[in-house]
């Protein structure tokens, strides 16, 4: 079975593209643009989530710490995508695994995925 | 012989008798020295001008005064003059009568002499007036004049006193320029003062006291401590008392207790000024309130960090689309059209570039930089960028002549960056040369790398300038080079921040090198954030 990706981020042709990107590597992908929907998930966990630090107004970092808090979602690997260099720090402190920085080349999203989504399960 | 001629004769022998007797009183006055005897040549001859006995006090009088005297006739004969005025021209006194007054008046006050005369001939009593003369040295010195007509044996004449005014016009210039700086002060917003050399205040301008509420009497000397905030005080008393020991000059921007007790920025410069043994006879200051220019500069930074964030979202997604493109042709085995889209990915990280600049412009200005040090390859990260920025010339080649070098300490995207900024700028600036070298080398402590452009080169006066913000090579050829200016400004900072240093050699019209040294060891990037934070502070 694929492996299931959540891509939040609240530039729909950044969330387009990135579907493209890992379709294309045989991901299954979800998407939102609503952080709001991230609160909501039920039982269908995705294997990692692409969450962007700043959506519309909701701090991807609490939609983080929210999730890391959590024991049934806080296995889920967290990949934050920011378009600011500087986040590796906040990007630790709201407990996610790794951080991102638009822009990004394929190659580098690609193994940061993989990564994380091959050593969990 | 006829009755008139015997007539004739008589009278001719009474006038020359009377000469004689003229003769023989002034032979006897120049004997007994009562009187000076003046031989003047004039058109009709020479002419003997003496002083009469009865003169005699006047002469003393005239001979003790302190201003100059002389008597000249109306061609301008000087007949007589007083040691004083010879000591005014700085001639020696025989050298002074019987030359031409006209000799000694500047050239650019001969009118101003002639309607002195013209009215001292007019005016019974006389005319004044301030005049230049003409010194031997050619120095010119301005005199007070005052001249009146007189008949000396018939004949037109004119005394003239004398009174040096050079002393006068300099204490009156000195009282001017003081005039000149209160008024100044007092009509500047900036705070101003004056401080004895060993830093005692003994003087503020009007704006001082109304923006900080407080009276002369609690800010002479020292007391201005008290509308300094405590916590800086002991920084700015530190270096203040610094400059004072060592004569430099004083920079620091620091905050001030307004009247409303609210603290504002300022900015504080004091200057020593000396005399002409190099004395600090007194300092002056100035604190000039900066709460606008800060509060602009942080509205600067939001804007481009607003801006700048907006252009990185369309600038992601096209990149991604670019590269997913890519992948999907590479697939099809079209190596043509991956070749375009590197390309076209490289115009796209070009882009990024300047956007990422002008983010940490903003950054470097608030202290925001951040860096994530690790070891790594160095010649492998030149090698990558050089790889990335082959594809974006076609024109150069870019070699490489590495030396080993081993792991270094540092943020390897910011490296990266400085990097990318040196060797674009290599090809930015030599548009007409074919190659680019890039050398590394390295010892025990430190690694270095030079790009060498054989392009337009940088004149040596601007060589330091190329490091500052938005500093861009400037004339007739700007056109040709389009930027923001903070490429270099930002790699200097990130190397200085990395603890490296950062130059160039250039010769224009030759090309440059630019270098740039990092040590191999984990250095404390702390110092220098101290040092940073020792140039200004900021009241939280």
């Amino acid at each position: 079975m694929n492996k299931h990706i959540l891509v939040a981020d609240d530039d729909p042709a950044i969330v387009d593209a990135i579907q493209m990107m890992l379709e294309l590597e045989g991901y299954t992908v979800d998407t939102t643009v609503n952080g709001e929907t991230i609160y909501k998930m039920e039982k269908v966990y995705p294997d990692l989530l692409l969450l962007d630090i700043w959506m519309s107004g909701q701090d991807g970092r609490e939609i983080c710490r929210y999730l890391k808090k959590d024991p049934l979602t806080k296995k889920i690997p967290i990949i934050m995508i920011s378009a600011n260099r500087d986040i590796k720090a906040s990007a630790e402190k709201a407990g996610a695994d790794d951080f991102i920085a638009k822009p990004f080349e394929m190659h580098e999203l690609l193994s940061k995925v993989a990564k994380y989504v091959d050593t969990s399960n | 012989m006829p009755k008139t001629n015997k007539y004739k004769d008589i009278a001719e022998v009474e006038e020359l008798k009377s000469r004689l007797a003229e003769a023989e009183e002034t032979l006897h006055a120049i004997k007994s020295g009562a009187v000076d005897a003046l031989v003047v040549s004039e058109p009709n001859g020479h002419k003997v001008f003496t002083l009469k006995g009865e003169d005699y006090t006047y002469r003393v009088l005239v001979e003790q005064m302190h201003e100059g005297a002389l008597t000249f006739t109306e061609e301008g004969i000087i007949l007589y003059a007083n040691k004083s005025f010879a000591n005014i021209v700085q001639l020696p006194l025989e050298k002074v009568i019987g030359s031409s007054i006209y000799d000694f008046v500047a050239y650019q006050s001969n009118n101003d002499f002639a309607s002195l005369i013209k009215n001292g001939k007019k005016k019974s009593k006389g005319s004044r007036g301030e005049v230049e003369l003409k010194i031997v040295t050619g120095r010119k010195l301005p005199i007070y004049a005052s001249i009146n007509s007189l008949q000396i044996y018939e004949i037109e004449a004119f005394s003239m006193t004398v009174l040096d005014i050079s002393q006068l016009k300099i204490a009156k210039k000195l009282e001017e320029s003081e005039e000149k700086f209160r008024t100044l002060a007092e009509n500047i917003p900036t705070l101003t003062w004056t401080a004895n050399a060993d830093g005692y205040i003994y003087w503020y301008n009007s704006r001082w006291y109304e923006y900080t509420g407080t009276k002369p009497e609690q800010m002479e000397g020292w007391g201005w401590q008290s509308v300094h905030d405590p916590k800086v005080l002991p920084q700015v008393l530190k270096k203040w008392k610094a400059s004072i020991a060592d004569g430099e000059s004083f920079e620091m921007v620091f905050p001030l207790k307004g009247a409303d007790g609210i603290f504002r920025p300022f900015l504080t410069r004091i200057i020593p000024m000396r005399d002409s043994e190099n004395n600090i006879i007194q300092w002056f200051g100035t604190n000039t309130d900066i709460t606008k220019q800060k509060e602009l500069e942080r509205q600067k930074d939001e804007f481009l960090g607003i801006a700048s964030h907006e252009l990185k979202t369309p600038v992601t997604s096209i990149k991604a689309y670019g590269q997913v493109l890519q992948k999907m042709f590479q697939k099809k085995g079209d190596a043509k059209s991956v070749e375009q889209l590197q390309k076209m990915d490289a115009q796209i990280n070009k882009l990024t570039n300047l956007v990422e600049d002008l983010l940490d412009v903003t950054k470097i200005q608030s202290g925001r930089l951040e860096f994530h040090e690790d070891y790594f390859d160095f010649n492998e990260l030149i090698q990558e960028t050089v790889d990335e920025l082959q594809l974006t010339t076609e024109k150069h080649e870019i070699i490489t002549e590495f030396k080993k070098t081993k792991s270094i300490y540092a943020d390897k995207e910011r490296i990266g960056q400085v990097l990318t900024n040196l060797i674009s700028n290599a090809v930015k600036y030599s548009p007409h040369a074919k190659k680019i070298i890039i050398k590394t080398t390295y010892d025990n402590t430190k690694v270095t790398l030079c790009v060498e452009d054989f392009g337009v080169g940088i004149p040596k006066d601007k060589q330091e300038k190329v490091f500052e913000q938005f500093f861009r090579v400037s004339g007739s050829k700007q056109s040709i080079f389009p930027g923001l200016g903070l490429g270099l400004y930002v790699s200097s900072e990130i190397i200085k921040r990395e603890g490296g240093r950062i130059w160039v050699e250039s010769i224009e019209g030759k090309g440059s090198t630019f270098c740039i040294s990092l040590p191999i060891k984990k250095n404390k990037i702390e110092q220098q954030k101290n040092t940073l934070a020792d140039t200004e502070i900021q009241h939280e």
